[in-house]
This record gives structure tokens, C-alpha cells and sequence, in this order.
């Protein structure tokens, strides 16, 4: 705002000042107790209250509830409480085997990622090169992929049909493997660049003058220090190998089920919903552990780092140096661009040749079966449930953050990590408890479409609040007194200081909303009937069938999906970094 | 023999040029300080000397033999880092005994050697303290306690004091004085602060862009800076131009003024080829540039300026501040040079816009032209 526009703002704001906080202004519903709005005093409800209410009743209404379905399921599958279950599963060597192997492709997935990024991050913390940028973004778009079109990728990739299909590991745990470290490369290489930039290099530099060499420098100072990094950032890829569905259901195979897996063959396939639920309630304990030790460790990586700006990066200048720098390129475009490309070749290869076959196919309705799914109506149902689940988002996400802004101290913490809830339950989980609870009276919403967006709402907004929370509050609270004593009145500070200033983080915020909805497939597979299926579904589908047809739509819809997602990451990335400049 | 000369060191990176053609040399035992504002190579110096960076060309020489092959590492130099540098994830005892460790020596005697450490600094009792709960000085004494543990040959400080707040580095400034001549170690500090300088310093390095103007003990730095980049840099403003008369004094436009005698040549001033005597003995009508130091001149009436036939001149009070011990007065003088003079604070000063008489004690001589 230049010298004008705040003269012509306390010009404007004049006029109005006579007739101060009449109206339920937004503005005032973001201010905590300080001012209660003259209408509601008499009721003695305070305004931030009535916005809190939203994101609560919501968090209850599809979050809690659906979860204590689950437990009642588990523990009172007949309505009286029994025990076979918990027999049922712990004798049952299948299910053991099942949770045995699910902790161990998870915890092999994260050493092999860790083992992939950390020599990355090294080079992209200390090393300043042409493209970096660039070479940052493609080894982030994996990470923002739908799992589902991660598959596909892998599928295109080194399937049996697939561009290096000779090595024959379709089905096997190599692709598991190797789509968990090509999903979770960028975690990885991203926490631990970021930490890694800012540890001074004076640190190491008076490690050096004090007589260590640098390889004790490295074990001794720079190790030590990374550390709460690499803990976090090696938990946060546990947890997402642990709780991963679409990969393991689509590559894996018949043989191979995780934890995830098996609680949807169990509802799905084998409608044994009591031990569908116990998985679940299995699942959702390990996941809500490990997120507790994520968070406790995020604090102290807060108060390790980063008390200076980054350090400022060298050239590769020596042979080695070069190499080094040249083999870490090389490594992110093979692990990351590769599947990639492989996917939009794969969908573009007609018998042998360049084609649009498959695109064009897309908007034929050709067959009638049971599972078959009209792509373009699935594109249509797609692009409905993501501008709902956007509207709904943003609804529930600012409310949530006006009130955790509003709350101050340890209560702000807690109400923080309480809308965080969700993204610490399994998709899957999720889905599932909203099936088999939402579809009796008082409500049952079990035919309606809404149910898709209500679960990707429930995935999508705690994005909305990390995204909007930091810009709210980044505003210092003397700028809205500054815009109040210019003669402003509550509703016109909102308006012109509140507003403009979170205006980028809630684009940000709605576009996560709106591509997370796109691309969610764990909750939507139980969730969605056949009618209702979105594009991800409609992948699976069309992998699960035989024939180059569907195995070709699978890859042009995949492609155009990756397409979608990548460009609306690079839209937030653009936003985000856009607003840290202004502020 | 100097324990440590650097000679002839050049550094360029890319196409700025941070050093060029620098000499230093130091006994052992002396503490040398570079003065000069930032981004005048003075840092850049002090990693070459530490090893930290190579030179372009030139030499470092340590009790006359290269340190160039050696790595850091090796060299059993110590520094201390601007904003200390510290090891977030080690305690207090933990950071100064890493030096130690890394020597290989035994746990008792690490153990002693630090206890020794923390009460050299004045820290006892601080060995589980965490880095982040300590308050700057704190920071800055176990920064120091941990560069010397390990008895290094030459300890090097970079701003030590910078990245504290005034009245704090005031206090610290005295503390480090003292510790510093307690241990009698070889020292080069880095500074853009004179009063660090003078305060700390045998020997003072004026650095700007590059390359060292004057070396020379504080006093004599302070008496007769040869450059008029040195005074100004020092803050000095009382300059007005002059000349050699033949009684070795300086003629000029308000009549001449006696000079600040000097006893010897001044301190290994290669680059600045300068010489008193040569002045003050033959070299008669060589322009010079003249410095009334701000405590130099003294208030007398009419009567007595009427009397003097040089050192005095007159002008009017332009404005008078107080400062605590002393009065500071801007004066315009009758040729329109300002000048500012602080006075005994008892002093009786004319009314602003009247009429200053003031008699100046022997100039500084600055330099030729």
C-alpha cells in the first residue's frame, strides 16, 4: 500500500467510524474475546465460538464418530462384547504374517530411501549449480502423485508390459520398493537439504580449526546435528510406507497385503467387518504412535534450527567435486523422471507406434460391464467432488484456523495438533468407518455422492489450515490497531489488512484441496459406488482388467492425472514462495 | 625471528579482489590488531592465515616455515568465530573439550584442562549448561575457553566482541584484556570498533580494500595517522590543508601551527613510505594535510588570542552539546571549515552564534597532499 491509498484509506474510513462493531463482521469472529459482537453479548457466546463450531461439528460428525464405530465394531461386533476376534487374529498366521510384513516392507522402503536421498541432500545442501531449481521440483512432483498413478507409472515402467518389462519383477517386492523410494525420495531429500543449509558452515570450519579432520567433522559435528532431521524425516517415510495402499494393492499382486491392504479385501471382498475394523484399529494405533513421536521430534528440530539464513554455496569446482554433483543429477532424473516418462510413452504407444488410440478411446463408451467405468464420466464425477471438497475445505479449514489463531498459548497447540487428527488416520481407515457408520439413520448418507467429497474433505483441510494458519499469523497484531486507529472499522480492517494478506495462502490452500481430491484413492474406493467412481478408481479398474485396451486408457488417464497434479504443485510452490518474498 | 609473517598474500574471488600485496609479521607474544571497515579483507586474512582459505599468491611462514601444505586441522591454530560458532548439540563442557578430544588426550586431563578453562573465563559451574540457554557474553566466554583449550600457537578472534550489544562489549572488552595478557598468547583480532582496537592492541593494522594503509601502536596511530583515509576513518574531522615552513612548523589559512613531534619512524609502514624527519628537516613547502585532535584545543579570550602570533584562531559557536564528562562544540571557523572540539565540561563557552577564540596544542601531522 503506497502513501495514497493509506491516506485515501483513513479517508474512506472515516465516514463509518460513527458506527463502530454493529455488525457480525468476519473480521470480528477472528478476534478472540477482545470484541464481542454487540448482537450476540446478550447470549453471551462469543463469535470466534460460533466459527469454531464448523470444523468441530464437522471433525465429530465424520471423523469421531465413524472412528468409534470402528471400535464398537472390534469389540462389540454382535452387540455383546467378545473376544473370538482378537483369538481370530492372533492365532491366525495369515494376519500375523500380515502385520510382520507390513512393518518390514516399511522399515526396508525407509532405509532404502534414506539410503538414496542422504548423499542427494549433500550435494544439493553444499553445491550451487545451474537447474538446481528445477531438478528440486521433478524430484518433488513424485511425492504429489495419486499412488494410484504412481503405479501406473511403475506398471509402464517395468511391468511386464512395461518399457523394461524383460527384467520381469512385475508383482514382485522389488516394485514395491522401488514405487515407495520413488514416492518418498523427495521427503527425504527435502527435510534434510533444508536442515542440512542451515547448519553455518563456521560450525564445521571451528571444528576444523579445533584439529578434526573432516571425517571426524562429519561423524562428530555435522551428523550429530542432522540428526533430528533425519529421525523425523525417516518416521515421516515409515509412516507412509506403512499406512501405503494404492501401491502395494495395484503392484503387489495377489501376494502381497499389508495391513491396508487386508482391511480392504476383508470389507471389501470378504465383507468380515469385524476384522476389517480390528486391522483398522491396529493400524490407527501404530500411526497415531508414530505421529506422536514425529511431532515431539519436529519440536526440537524448531529448536535446533535455523537461527541464521543459509549458508551461502560453493561451485563444484574440483574433478571430484564435479562428479559428484554430475551423479547426483543423473540419479534424480533416473529415480524420479524415468517412471514418468515411461508412463506418458506408454500411454502414447499404439501396436508399435505413436498414437493418441488411448485418449481418443477415453470418451467412447464402448463395453457395458459391471466394473467398467465410463472414463469421461468419471472425469466429470472427478472434477465435481474436487470443487466441493475445495468449497468444503476452505470452509472448514479457515474456521479451524481463525480458532486456533484465536486461542492463545498451549490451547493454540493443542487445538493445532487436535485438526491434525486426520491426516494421522489411514485413508483407508477412513473410509472405512464412514462406510459403516454413516449408513443408518439419524444419518445415512451411504447413497449419496456427498460422501466422496465429506472424505476428501476430512483428507484435505488440515492443508487448508497449515497453509492458511502461518500467513494469519504472520499478520502482526499492530497493523490491524494501525488500521483501526486511521479510522477503520472492524469489518474494513478484515477487509483490507486481514484478507489481502492471507489471499495467497488460501489459493494455495484451495488448490491442495482441490488436486488432493483428484487424486485420493484409498478412502474413495470404499466410499464411492460404482456410479459415483472417480478417475483414480477408474485406473485401478482398467489395470485389473486384461487386454491392451484397458491397460492403454490406464496410462492415458494416469497420464493426464499426473499432468493435473503436477502443474497444480507447481502453481502452490509458486504461491507460496511468491508470499514469502512480500512477507 | 617473527613467529608469524604473511607475506605478499593476493586473494581474488572471481573478479572482486579481497587482498592484494599484504605483509604481516608478529612476535610471539604480541597481539595485533586488523582495524578497518567491513569488507576490507580483514576476515579474509585471518582464514588464510588459519588455513581456512588458500591465498592466490604469497606465502604464510610460522617461525619461518610455509603453512601452505598444512590443512587447519594441523596447524594448531586457534579462532574464534564471529557470533562464536558453538556446537548446538554440545554442552558447555562438551564444547570445550572437543579440541582436547581431538588431540587424543586423556579423560583427567581433559577434565582438568577445562575446570582450568571455565575458571580462566569465569564460568564455573556451567559444564552441563546447554548452548542455547546461554546469554552472548556467556556464549563469547565459552566460545574463548574452548579456542584456547587445546593451547594453540597463535589465537586468532574474529569481531570477538561484534555480536554483542555496547554496553555488554564495554565490560567484555576488559575481561578479554585481562585473560588475553594472562595467557601471553600470540593473538590476531579483527575488528571494526578503534576503541577495541586501541584498548586491546600492541600494534594496530589499518585495513582498507584490500590492503594494509599503516601499521603502528595504537598511540601513535591515533597521534599521526599517515593518510587522510586513516583520520577519516578514525573519525577525525578537525583536517585542513597546509605546508612545511622552513622552522618546521605548518603554514596556513589561519597562520601557523606547531606539529605533533615524533620520536621514531613510523612502525613498519612499507607501503606508505613516510618519514618525519625528512619533513620536518628539509623537505620545506611540501603540502600536507593537518589534524587537530577533538581534545586539542582550549577556550582563552580575545586578549590572549591577540597576543599569540600561531597555534589559535577564531570562529563562532555553531552549536554546544553536552556528553556526559565532556562538552562537545561545533565551531565554523572565519574561513568556513566546522570543526568540533570537546572541552572540559566545567569549560564557560561563548553563547551559540558568538564569537570563539581557541588555542590548539601541537597538530597532528597526517600526510603529504
Amino acid at each position: 500500500m503506497d502513501r495514497g491509498d493509506i491516506i485515501a484509506f483513513s479517508e474512506k474510513g472515516k465516514r463509518k467510524i460513527h458506527k463502530p462493531g454493529f455488525s457480525i463482521t468476519p473480521y470480528s469472529l477472528l478476534r478472540q474475546g477482545a470484541h464481542t459482537v454487540k448482537g450476540w453479548k446478550n447470549f453471551g457466546i462469543r463469535p470466534v465460538v460460533i466459527a469454531g463450531l464448523i470444523p468441530l461439528l464437522f471433525l465429530s460428525l465424520f471423523y469421531f464418530y465413524p472412528l468409534c464405530g470402528i471400535f464398537t465394531r472390534s469389540f462389540f461386533p454382535d452387540g455383546i462384547f467378545e473376544f473370538k476376534v482378537f483369538e481370530k487374529i492372533f492365532s491366525s498366521a495369515r494376519i500375523a504374517r500380515i502385520i510382520w510384513f507390513t512393518f518390514w516392507q516399511a522399515g526396508l522402503s525407509t532405509l532404502l530411501t534414506m539410503a538414496a536421498a542422504l548423499p542427494c541432500a549433500f550435494v544439493m545442501a553444499n553445491y550451487h549449480f545451474k537447474g538446481k531449481k528445477i531438478i528440486m521440483g521433478i524430484a518433488t512432483i513424485p511425492f504429489v502423485l495419486p499412488t494410484v498413478v504412481v503405479a501406473s507409472a511403475f506398471q509402464a515402467l517395468a511391468g511386464d508390459r512395461g518399457i523394461i518389462g524383460f527384467i520381469h519383477i512385475e508383482n514382485s517386492l522389488y516394485m514395491i520398493l522401488l514405487a515407495h523410494v520413488f514416492y518418498n525420495f523427495s521427503i527425504v531429500l527435502r527435510i534434510t537439504t533444508n536442515f542440512w543449509s542451515y547448519i553455518r558452515k563456521e560450525t564445521a570450519e571451528a571444528g576444523a580449526m579445533l584439529g578434526a579432520s573432516s571425517v571426524q567433522i562429519f561423524f562428530k559435528i555435522t551428523l550429530p546435528l542432522l540428526k533430528p532431521a533425519l529421525y523425523a524425516s525417516s518416521i515421516l517415510v515409515f509412516i507412509f510406507c506403512f499406512s501405503s495402499f494404492g501401491v502395494i494393492l495395484i503392484l503387489g499382486g495377489p501376494y502381497f497385503s499389508t495391513i491396508e491392504v487386508e482391511i480392504y479385501r476383508q470389507a471389501a471382498h470378504l465383507f468380515n467387518l469385524p476384522v476389517a475394523s480390528l486391522l483398522s484399529l491396529i493400524q490407527i494405533l501404530f500411526t497415531f504412535l508414530m505421529m506422536w513421536v514425529y511431532t515431539s521430534l519436529q519440536k526440537r528440530m524448531a529448536k535446533f534450527s535455523p537461527e541464521s539464513e543459509s549458508k551461502a554455496m560453493k561451485h563444484a569446482e574440483t574433478f571430484q567435486q564435479k562428479i559428484m554433483v554430475g551423479f547426483c543429477l543423473g540419479f534424480i532424473c533416473l529415480l524420479c523422471f524415468l517412471p514418468m516418462a515411461a508412463l506418458v510413452v506408454k500411454s502414447l504407444l499404439y501396436e508399435g507406434s505413436f498414437s493418441f488410440t488411448f485418449y481418443k478411446e477415453l470418451f467412447i463408451n464402448s463395453t457395458n460391464s459391471l466394473f467398467y467405468i465410463f472414463p469421461l464420466k468419471a472425469g466429470l464425477n472427478s472434477l465435481v467432488y474436487a470443487t466441493a471438497t475445495l468449497a468444503m475445505a476452505l470452509v472448514v479449514g479457515l474456521c479451524a484456523s481463525f480458532l486456533i489463531k484465536s486461542a492463545k498459548g498451549k490451547r493454540g497447540a493443542l487445538l493445532d495438533s487436535f485438526f491434525m487428527l486426520p491426516l494421522s488416520t489411514s485413508a483407508v481407515t477412513l473410509g472405512f468407518g464412514i462406510i459403516i457408520t454413516l449408513d443408518k439413520p439419524p444419518l445415512n448418507l451411504r447413497t449419496s455422492w456427498i460422501l466422496v467429497p465429506v472424505v476428501h474433505t476430512l483428507v484435505a483441510f488440515p492443508f487448508v489450515v497449515r497453509s492458511v494458519l502461518p500467513a494469519l499469523s504472520s499478520i502482526p497484531e499492530s497493523l490491524r490497531d494501525a488500521a483501526l486507529m486511521l479510522g477503520a472499522s472492524n469489518f474494513r480492517v478484515w477487509f483490507h489488512v486481514d484478507l489481502p494478506i492471507i489471499a495467497r495462502a488460501v489459493t494455495a490452500g484451495a488448490l491442495f484441496a482441490f488436486t488432493i481430491s483428484l487424486g485420493e484413492f484409498g478412502a474413495t474406493i470404499f466410499t464411492a459406488r460404482p456410479e459415483f467412481s472417480t478417475l483414480p478408481v477408474a485406473i485401478y479398474r482398467f489395470l485389473g482388467q486384461p487386454g491392451i485396451m484397458n491397460y492403454g486408457q490406464a496410462m492415458a488417464v494416469s497420464s493426464l492425472l499426473m499432468l493435473v497434479t503436477a502443474a497444480g504443485f507447481l502453481v502452490i510452490e509458486n504461491i507460496r514462495t511468491m508470499g514469502n518474498q512480500v512477507f | 625471528m617473527k613467529e608469524l609473517v604473511l607475506k605478499n598474500i593476493s586473494k581474488k574471488i572471481g573478479d572482486e579482489t579481497f587482498l592484494k600485496d599484504v605483509n604481516i609479521s608478529i612476535n610471539k607474544g604480541e597481539r595485533l590488531c586488523l582495524l578497518g571497515p567491513s569488507g576490507c579483507g580483514k576476515t579474509t586474512l585471518l582464514r588464510i592465515t588459519a588455513g581456512l582459505e588458500m591465498p592466490d599468491s604469497g606465502d604464510v611462514l610460522f617461525c619461518g616455515k610455509s603453512l601452505l601444505d598444512i590443512p587447519p586441522h594441523k596447524r594448531n591454530f586457534g579462532m574464534m568465530f564471529q557470533e562464536f560458532a558453538l556446537f548446538p548439540h554440545r554442552n558447555v563442557y562438551e564444547n570445550i573439550s572437543f579440541g582436547l578430544e581431538m588431540k587424543k588426550q586423556v579423560k583427567a586431563k581433559i577434565k582438568s584442562r577445562v575446570h582450568e578453562m571455565l575458571e580462566l573465563v569465569s564460568l564455573e559451574g556451567y559444564n552441563n549448561r546447554r548452548v542455547d540457554e546461554l546469554s552472548g557474553g556467556e556464549r563469547q566466554r565459552v566460545a574463548l575457553a574452548r579456542t584456547l583449550a587445546p593451547e594453540p600457537e597463535i589465537l586468532m578472534l574474529d569481531e570477538p566482541l561484534g555480536a554483542l550489544d555496547r554496553l555488554l562489549r564495554e565490560r567484555l572488552l576488559a575481561d578479554l584484556c585481562h585473560i588475553l595478557s594472562k595467557t601471553g598468547i600470540t593473538t590476531i583480532f579483527v575488528t571494526h570498533d578503534q576503541n577495541e582496537a586501541f584498548a586491546a592492541a600492541d600494534f594496530v593494522s589499518v585495513m582498507d580494500s584490500g590492503s594494509i594503509e599503516q601499521t603502528d601502536t595504537p598511540e601513535k596511530l591515533y597521534n599521526n595517522p599517515v593518510s587522510k583515509k586513516i583520520a577519516d576513518f578514525l573519525g577525525f574531522q578537525n583536517i585542513i590543508k597546509g605546508r612545511i615552513t622552513k622552522k618546521g612548523r605548518a603554514d596556513t589559512l589561519y597562520g601557523e601551527f606547531s606539529l605533533r613531534s615524533c620520536d621514531s619512524d613510523s612502525f613498519e609502514s612499507k607501503e606508505v613510505k613516510f618519514n618525519f624527519r625528512e619533513i620536518k628537516g628539509r623537505k620545506e613547502n611540501r603540502d600536507i594535510n593537518l589534524l587537530f585532535h577533538p581534545d586539542s584545543a582550549s577556550v582563552i579570550s580575545q586578549q590572549e588570542f591577540n597576543k599569540k602570533d600561531k597555534d589559535r584562531f577564531s570562529g563562532f559557536v555553531v552549536n554546544s552539546f553536552f556528553q556526559g564528562s565532556v562538552k562537545r562544540v561545533s565551531v565554523k571557523t572565519t574561513h568556513n571549515d566546522l570543526f568540533f572540539f570537546d572541552m572540559p565540561r566545567n569549560t564557560t563557552l561563548p553563547e551559540k552564534g558568538e564569537m570563539i577564540f581557541l588555542s590548539t596544542k601541537r597538530a597532528g601531522l597526517i600526510s603529504t597532499g
